[in-house]
Order: structure tokens, then sequence, then C-alpha cells
């Protein structure tokens, strides 16, 4: 009987070692070269990953737009999780099974996805194939090489109620705020308010509960090579970015963290049933404000934009001629298991998402695309319910995100910007002081051996 | 016959003991009657308070569900989330492939996890500790150490995007093996051997002696098996990618992914998603209650 | 009716096999025993295979490779590498990990007393003939079958530190002083684990209760006839007789509560900072923020060591006791 059980032992151990080589080995996947020419006249089939589909239409968008220029293609979308696309990705890439044609939702695993998963093709020719003043593509370079396209870029801005600003009389952006001006017109709108008979549950601000909104800025506004200053291990720099954003809810010029974090509110709920003045966020915003007006889930008020309040501190500061701020770039990838007519028009797809015809696509319907060029930007303008005020038409074109993005490529800087996330908790929870957490932040990555 | 255990609330962990007994009504009788309720009273309340929460925000407008301080009733009742979640929620279909993998789950893992279960407990063979003891070891292993490899596999079949993924992955886990060798073993010992004495084979005494007698358990093993498999979030997830084969909690999480702001109608598709296992639940408890406990040993 | 009685609590479990040796004539006896054996063997492994080859395949098997990547670096995707202990080597020194270790006992340390505690007295009360049990029972079990998202949010709302109902109630005593809960390093384990007993409570007294039904009432009969109390009674029929189910409920209350998760994440996501990190949540957050399954392997062994060691003393604790 020992000898039986030590048998069947063995064969399992065994078995399951050969399960893992056998997965692991399946790469039986094409590269550029043996990817046929496109042929528009092929009936061909392709998958595109997707998620939250009546949040973003603008999957929907490309996928009609395509279909309508090539009839003989079949786009069928495949929809993931909003929360957890990375995560049902990755299980994707490592079985060899992904979408033929695959978004990239964050920058953050990028680099693994890229490198290491060797399930996304190399696209270096439709990157090249475009000029870089109409589509900058540097955020998805990998030493020469490209993996994904970018496709949709968006950038923080400031949105603001007019309706309010008029009735307190407080006066409103004027595109030259400084973050400490942010504060201080926080501070006088928080007595104007309720001066004009505004209930307590109205606040002049929002503070996003993610670190983005505190860190990003602080990395493109008061860094020169933000980068770098990610990698140094020392995050001191972060300091006057965390003391204002505290301070404004101490002052209860915005909800603190905590209700934030308990109560799950959100941005939308808020500045939709203004109950907030002013508030910086993603130009992705603007596509779903002017939707959820329409259809009776916000309020009617009017709002413009404005360009994001700038780093106060001359001595650091980084603006240029332009305000700077922080911008996100989503790409595109074609899945490297997609072989013959099936990768030929998965590259073809992607190329026309990337480029103008997709870029118009987008913008007609207020998503902000990658792609740049005078007539997507009137198609972005001209967009409907897009704000037509000047101060709103120039934030929109006339900004500087310095380095396009913060690229958060590598391996060190996922590592990274977990503990970064951490500090961030730490401090706004007021839990830990600033210096302490940041310190502790820089200390623990040195542990980690991610950074000198 | 009556009394069918004699203790108390108050004596169950802690302090004085007072067993119930019909014949002699002592005024301790009645306080510790008295104590008993107010203790569940005060457990229901406690357990049921969420829920009801959940119920009163199902019926607010949006915009009064996070007010400081709380406010519990809504000014206007608005019964009419639950017809609209229904237009902007597909419902229907999730509530179906839920079902499919939950009733598939449940039967596959009691009737193989008993009929294991019998072999774990009541026959003795050599190696069966160690055997059994792998079986808990897989307990003890969190799921997402080994996703990814079974995920691979699975897909190596040809199953990751389908609902067979999710009844495989569940309906064999060691869980109910477990749950019903423990049950098994409270069944004593002497009725197994006065049948094999008879000459009744090991099928014949699992077939008309101890699963006869294990009716509460497996209603228990049952109603958990269907509630985790109905509850179940990250398989699903990780597994399922057409909407049309969505289960619930996908469906659900997704709807808030969309919905971000309607909190109204997040908190009508839980209460809706809850309602099916509560059904489940009222009818599974009324054959446990029933249960053996009066009849086990006269045979 | 008393020869029932003494035969199940006195006497540990044993079958038609094993009882037969022990007499003289040891070579008949001998070929008996083996054909015993090889017939348990046979009838064993029947009723286990529909089950175990399932379980083989589908879990087991990718547990197996587990063990394998915990010495490996492994980003989900090609092959593990070997890299021996290297992972070892990282977690020892690994501040994060031994944080979320210490909180992970003091989760399970808490909770699980608590937990059976509590579960234990409902499972009791309701096996009474107490009016209304039904409704209770179903009241017990309600948190379990809630969406745990659902339930966190209302939790959340509930321990707000200003206005949430819970510090108002606390206020009426204290007169003002209340625990800060989630927003504080040193009061969010505690709401945590009030939120995991509240939830989980009512399934184990569920199986608790069911354990409960198999017993025998004339046990309790035969007892009070010899005059032995309530407490008595608990400890010496209540108890041994549930053996097996508490050591079901025991086990998988440990090992659920070494390896708990979903609480965490959707409670707090292990912050504020990282005070409510537990082990399960950063071997996830290893694997799926940084790439590293290979270490999160290594992390998740750990538990699994953790849960093994509190299992199989729990397993010779019970073998024992019931000899």
């Amino acid at each position: 009987m020992k000898s039986t059980k030590l048998t069947g032992a063995v064969a399992f151990v065994a078995a399951a070692t050969m399960m893992l080589g056998a997965c692991g080995s399946n790469n039986a996947a094409g590269d550029g070269a043996s990817i046929p020419a496109f042929d528009p006249n092929a009936k061909t089939t392709i998958t595109f990953g997707a998620w939250a589909l009546s949040q973003s239409p603008e999957f929907t968008y490309l996928k009609e737009g395509f279909m309508k220029k090539y009839p003989n293609v079949t786009v069928e979308i495949k929809e993931y999780s909003n929360d957890n696309y990375e995560k049902q990705l990755t299980a994707d890439l490592s079985a060899g099974k992904p979408t033929d044609v695959i978004p990239l939702k964050s920058m953050n695993s990028y680099y693994t996805y890229a490198v290491e998963s060797k399930g996304l093709a190399d696209l270096t020719d439709i990157a090249k194939s475009f000029d870089s003043k109409n589509l900058d593509s540097s955020t998805h370079e990998l030493d020469g090489k490209y993996y994904g396209i970018p496709y949709r870029r968006d950038f923080w801005v400031m949105y603001y109620n007019k309706d309010i600003f008029e009735k307190t009389g407080v006066a409103a952006p004027d595109g030259t705020w400084t973050w400490d001006d942010y504060v201080k017109t926080a501070e006088e709108m928080k007595t104007a308010l309720k001066k004009a008979g505004y209930g307590d549950d109205v606040y002049p601000t929002f503070t996003w509960n993610k670190k983005s909104f505190v860190q990003d800025f602080a990395n493109n506004q008061s860094q020169k090579d933000p980068k770098a200053s990610m990698l140094s291990g020392d995050y001191n720099y972060f300091k006057p970015y965390y003391e204002r954003a505290l301070k404004l809810q101490d002052e209860k010029l915005a909800l603190d963290f905590n209700t934030l974090t308990s109560t799950k509110v959100t941005y939308q709920g808020l500045f939709g049933s203004q109950k907030i003045a002013f508030f910086p966020v993603g130009n992705w915003y603007t596509s779903a404000l002017v939707s959820s007006q329409k259809n009776g889930d916000a309020e009617k008020f009017n709002w413009g934009i404005a360009p994001v309040p700038q780093n106060p501190d001359k001595s650091t500061n980084t603006q240029t001629d332009k305000p700077v701020t922080v911008a996100g770039a989503m790409g595109l990838a074609v899945s490297k298991y997609a072989t013959g007519q099936k990768g030929a028009a998965a590259r073809e797809f992607v190329k026309w998402a990337a480029g103008e015809e997709g870029a118009l696509e987008l913008a007609k319907n207020g998503v902000s695309p990658a792609y740049l060029s005078d007539k997507v930007t009137e198609a972005y303008l001209g967009a409907e319910g897009m704000p037509t005020d000047e101060l709103s038409k120039k934030t929109i074109t006339d900004f500087d995100t310095k380095v396009s993005a913060p690229v958060v490529t590598g391996k060190e800087i996922s590592k990274i910007t977990t503990l970064l996330n951490d500090a961030h908790s730490a401090i706004m929870t007021e839990t830990t002081p600033i210096d302490q957490a940041l310190a502790d932040a820089g200390q623990k990555a040195k542990d980690a051996g991610v950074v000198k | 016959m009556s009394a069918a255990v004699p203790y108390t609330p108050a004596g169950t962990i802690h302090s004085a003991n007072i067993p119930f007994n019909r014949k002699r009504v002592s005024p301790l009788r009645i306080v510790g009657t008295v104590v008993g309720y107010a203790v569940m009273i005060a457990v229901a309340a406690f357990t049921l308070l969420p829920f009801v929460w959940m119920v009163l925000s199902s019926v607010k407008n949006n915009n009064e569900i996070f007010t400081v301080p709380i406010k519990w009733f809504p000014e206007v009742w608005h019964w009419e989330n639950y017809a609209t979640i229904w237009s902007k929620a597909n419902l229907v279909v999730w509530t179906k492939n839920t079902v499919v993998i939950a009733v598939a789950v449940t039967l596959l893992q009691v009737f193989t996890g008993s009929f294991a279960a019998y072999g774990f407990s009541k026959i003795k063979f050599a190696g069966r500790d160690l055997l059994f003891l792998c079986y808990i070891a897989t307990i003890a292993v969190p799921w997402q150490a080994y996703m990814i490899p079974q995920f691979k596999m699975l897909s190596s079949w040809g199953l990751s995007d389908s609902l067979p993924s999710i009844i495989l992955m569940q309906s064999f886990s060691a869980f109910g093996v477990f749950m019903m060798k423990q049950f098994y073993d409270t069944i004593p010992e002497s009725l197994s051997e006065a049948a094999r004495i008879d000459g009744l084979s090991e099928f014949g005494i699992y077939g008309r002696i101890i699963l006869p007698l294990s009716g509460p358990s497996i209603a228990a093993l049952g109603i958990i098996t269907f509630t985790n498999a109905w509850n179940e979030y990250m398989q699903p997830l990780l597994y399922l990618r057409s909407p049309e084969l969505w289960t619930i909690q996908i469906g659900l999480k997704s709807f808030v992914g969309e919905y971000s702001a309607a909190y109204d109608l997040i908190m009508t598709g839980s209460v809706l998603s809850v309602l099916p296992i509560l059904v489940v639940f009222l009818f599974g408890q009324k054959y446990f209650i029933e249960g053996i406990a009066t009849s086990g040993m006269k045979g | 009716m008393s020869h029932s009685a003494t035969s199940v609590a006195g006497r540990k479990p044993t079958n038609g096999g094993a009882k037969v040796i022990g007499s003289d004539n040891s070579k008949e006896l001998n070929r008996a025993f083996q054909t015993v054996h090889r017939r348990n063997i046979r009838n064993g492994l029947i009723f286990i295979a529909p089950n175990f080859v399932g379980f083989a395949v589908l879990i087991l098997a990718p547990v197996c490779s587990m063990f394998y990547i915990a010495f490996s670096e492994w980003s989900a995707f090609g092959d593990p590498t070997f890299n021996g202990l290297a992972n070892w080597k990282r977690l020892a020194k690994d501040d994060l990990f031994w944080a979320s270790f210490w909180q992970t006992l003091y989760y399970a340390v808490v909770h699980i007393p608590l937990t059976l505690a509590i579960a234990f007295g409902l499972a009791v009360l309701l096996n009474t003939k107490l009016k209304g049990r039904a409704f209770f029972r179903t009241a017990a079990y309600f948190p379990y079958i809630t969406s745990i998202v659902a339930a966190a949010q209302v939790w959340n709302m509930m321990f707000d530190p200003n206005s949430g109902p819970i510090n108002q109630f606390i206020r009426v005593f204290t007169g003002g002083a209340a625990p800060g809960w989630l927003s504080t390093t040193q009061w969010a384990m505690p709401a945590v684990i009030v939120v995991g007993t509240w939830r989980e409570v009512g399934y184990f007294m569920i199986l608790l209760l069911a354990g409960l039904q198999t017993i025998p009432t004339e046990l309790y009969e035969a007892a009070r006839v010899d005059g032995a109390n309530g407490w008595q009674q608990f400890w010496k029929i209540t108890v041994p007789m549930m053996r097996p189910t508490l050591f079901f409920v025991l086990v998988t209350m440990t090992i659920g509560s070494f390896r708990v998760l979903d609480l965490t994440l959707v409670m707090t996501a292990g912050g504020p900072g990282t005070s409510t990190m537990v082990i399960a949540q950063y071997a996830y957050r290893v694997a799926f923020e940084e790439q590293e399954f290979g270490y999160s392997s290594s992390v998740s062994l750990v538990l699994f060591a953790m849960c093994m060691i509190v299992t199989i003393i729990q397993f010779v604790y019970n073998n024992i006791k019931e000899k």
C-alpha cells in the first residue's frame, strides 16, 4: 500500500508539473513577418476587448466606424470588468487567449504585458507610420519598439459650476490660478456659499481619494524629470501638495478622505447634483457629464473648463508658457496569437482607430483622442454639450503635459506606485504625519531593492 | 421528549444553567426564556440592520442615500426603482446563469461529497487519513495562489469563457467532503456495525441507513454550497467574458461600474440578488428543523 | 436505550474489520483480516472516486504547482524560472509581509473565539423549542447571503466616526469620546473583526445546528435521570457528541480567518496605511499589482503552512480526544 501511495503522489506531482510546462509552451504565435497584407474583401471576424460599454461608448463608436469602412470585417466586442480588466487580461495572456485587439487600460502593467507576456505583437511599423506631430507614441516605446499605439489621451482640467460662481459672486477661474489661489478661492467660496443660502452639504471643492490627485501633479509640476524623481526614493517633494490637500479637508473645504472612502460618494454624483463648485479631474468626465445632463441623471446647470492650478513655488515650478497638467494615454495592442487575416485585420483596426478617422469618431462624441490635427480639434470642440466659452476652448487646446505622461513603465515603478498608495492613504487619513509617511515609503522602496 | 435541548441561552457559554423542564415551571425558567428572547431579538436586530438599510436605500432617491447624519426613511418611496432596474440590467439572464451554476454545483457537491465522505468516515483503509489531510490541505491554499495554473488548464480545454468551467471548479472542492465526513462521524458507529453483521453491503448501509439519517446535514451542505456558489465572485469574474454568460454577482458589479453614482439602483439590484437564496434557505431549513433529532437512535 | 448511549459517548468509531483482531487463531484471522482489508480499500476507493477524480484534476493538481512556483520567479507568463531560496530571503526581510503576518494573527485570534462562542450559543438556543426560531435562524443567516459589497457599504457608513449610528450610540455613554474606527490605524482592525463576526456567525451557527440535531435526545434524558445539570450535560454530552462537527467548524474557521481576503478588500483595501493588510491580501497584491506570481506564491505558501500547522494540531488533538 505504501508504495502505491508513493507512486500516486509522484505521478501527481509529475502531472502537475507537466501541466505547467505544457501550458507554458503554447506560444505557437505569429510574429510580424508572417502576417499577410490586409485584404479588405476577405470575410474576417476580430475580437475587441472592452469594458463598461454604456459608460465608455467609445468602443462601440470605433467598432461601428471600422465596420462601416470595411463591411467584410466583423468586430466582436468582448466585455471585460471595468475594475478588474487587468486581472482578466493577465489570465488571458497567460493562457495565450486574449482578444485580437487589446486595449491597454493603464500604463502600469504595459511593461509586463509587452516584455514579459510576449503576447503582444510588435507594432513598430504602425507607430512609425504616423507623424509624431499628429500622434505622439513615445509613451509606448520600449527600446525602440512599440507594442501599443495610443488612441486616446485624457488630461486633467478643472471643471467649475458657472451658476454657483455667479450666485456667490466669487471670481471665476481665469486660467492663471496656482494651487494657493485654488485654496484661497475655496476658503472664500465657503463663506460665500453660506451667505448665498447654500446648504451644509455643498462644498467649494473636491479632493479625489486616489493618490494621483496629489502625487501626479507634484511629479509633473515640480519635477524636471518625474521618472527620475520617482526612482530617487526621496519623496519629500510631495509635501507642499499634501499640505494643501490636508488643509482642504481640515477646513472642510472638501469632503474628507475618510468620508469619501467609507461612503464611496463620487465626484460625478456630487458635481452633477451641484454639490461642488470647482474641482480638477480628467477630461474624460466631459462626455459623461454631457450625457448625464441629457438623460436627467445630473441636474442642468452651466459649467466650464479651466486649466488645472499650477505650482506656486517658483523655485520648483516647471511651467513653461503653457499650464502643466497630467495626462494619461490609453493604447491599443494586437494579440500575437492573431494570425493570418485576423492578425492583418486587427492591425488595420489599430492603425485606423489611432489615426485621424478613428480620432474623428471619438472626438465628435466628446472623447479626447490621442491623434491631434485641426480637424480633430474642431470636431472635439464641436461635440454636443461641449462648453463653448473661450477659456474652456483654450484649456482644451493649449496645455503642456511636459513629459506626455508620467511614464510609469517598468517593474520598479509599479512597486513604488503601490508603496506610494499606502503612503497616500496614511497621510490622508491623518494617521501618519506627512514627513514620516513619505520617508517610510522611501525606506520600503529601498528595502525592496527598487531604488538605490 | 418535548424539551429537545435542555439549555437556557445564558447558560450556553458562560454562566448559570437552568435546564428546561416541562414539569416544574420555575421562576428561573421564565427568566431564562425572557433572556433568551431578549438575546434573540438583539441578535436579529444586529444582523438584519444592514439589510434593512439596503432595502430602504433601494426605495430612496439617489441623493437621499448618503446623507450626514444618516437618514433611515425616504421622503418619497421610490418603488419604481424595482421596475427601472429590469430595463437597465439584464437580470433575467444573470439570474438564469446563476441558477444553473448554483444548482449544478449543489447537486454535484452534495452527491459526490456525501458519497466520498462515507468512504472517509465509515470505511477504514490504509492511507485514508493521509488522503483526507490532502483534501483539507487544499482548503488552506488561497485560490489566488493557483488560479493562473488552473485557468491555463481549463482554457487549454477550451472552457475559459463558459459556465461548465465555473461548475467544475466549485463542484469538487474539498469543503463538501470534509463537512459531510464530520457529520457522518457524529452518527454512531454502532449503527453501521449492526448493519454489517446483518450482512448489508457498504452501499446498502450508505443508502439505507446513513443517507436517511443525514437529512439535516445534507440540507445544511446544500444550503451552504448553494449560497457560496450564488455569491461566488472571483471565479466568474476571471473566467466569463461574454455578457450572456454573466452571473448575478458579475452583472451587479458591472452595473455598479456603469452606474457608479446610482446607488439606489445598486441597492435595488442587491436586494433582488438576495431574494432567491432566501427562498432556498427558507425551503431548505424546514428540512433540517424537522430533522432526525429524536428518531436517530431507534434503529 | 442505554446501550446506545454508552456506545456513542464512550467509544471511538471503529469498524467491522478492526474489531475482529485480538483473538487467538492468528492465521485464520490474518486471512480474514486481509480480505476485509482489501475489501475496505476497494469499497473506500469506490466511494471516494467520483469526487476524487474531479478534485485531483481540477484542484489538487493546480495546488501542487504552487509548491514549485513558490521557489520560482514568474510573472504569470511563460514558464516559472526556478530561483531557489531567493523569494524566501526576500520574504524574511519584507516589512510589509511581517506586518501583514501579525495583522492576520490579530484578526484570527480575536475573530475565532468570538465567532465560535456566539455561533455555538445561538445554535444551542435555536435548537430549543423557542417560538419564532425559524425567523431567528433566518435572521442569523442573513448576513452570509447578503452580497459582501453591499454589506461593506452599509457597515462603512455605520462606522462613520462623526455621523455613523454606532458612534452616535457610543457617545450616549461616553459623553463625546468615540473611536475613529476605519479612519484610524488602531480601530480599523476591530471594525473589520466586528463585520467579519457579524457575517460568519450565522453561517457557523447553521453548521453547529446541523451537528446538534444529530445528537439523540435520549442521551439528555438518560443524563437527566442520572441527575446531571445543564452545565454537566453540555460538557459531558453536547461537546463530546459534537466533536466531529466542532472539529470541522474550528478547522474551516481557522483557515477562513487566516486567509481572510474579500472582507478587507472591500471594506478597507488594507488601509488606513497598511493597518488592515492581511497575508492573503498581500499575496493578492503582489501577484496582481506587481505581477510577481512567484513571490506571491511564497507568501501563499506561508499562509498554507500556518493553516496546516493549526489544522494538524487540531487533527491530532481531535483524534486523541476521540479515543
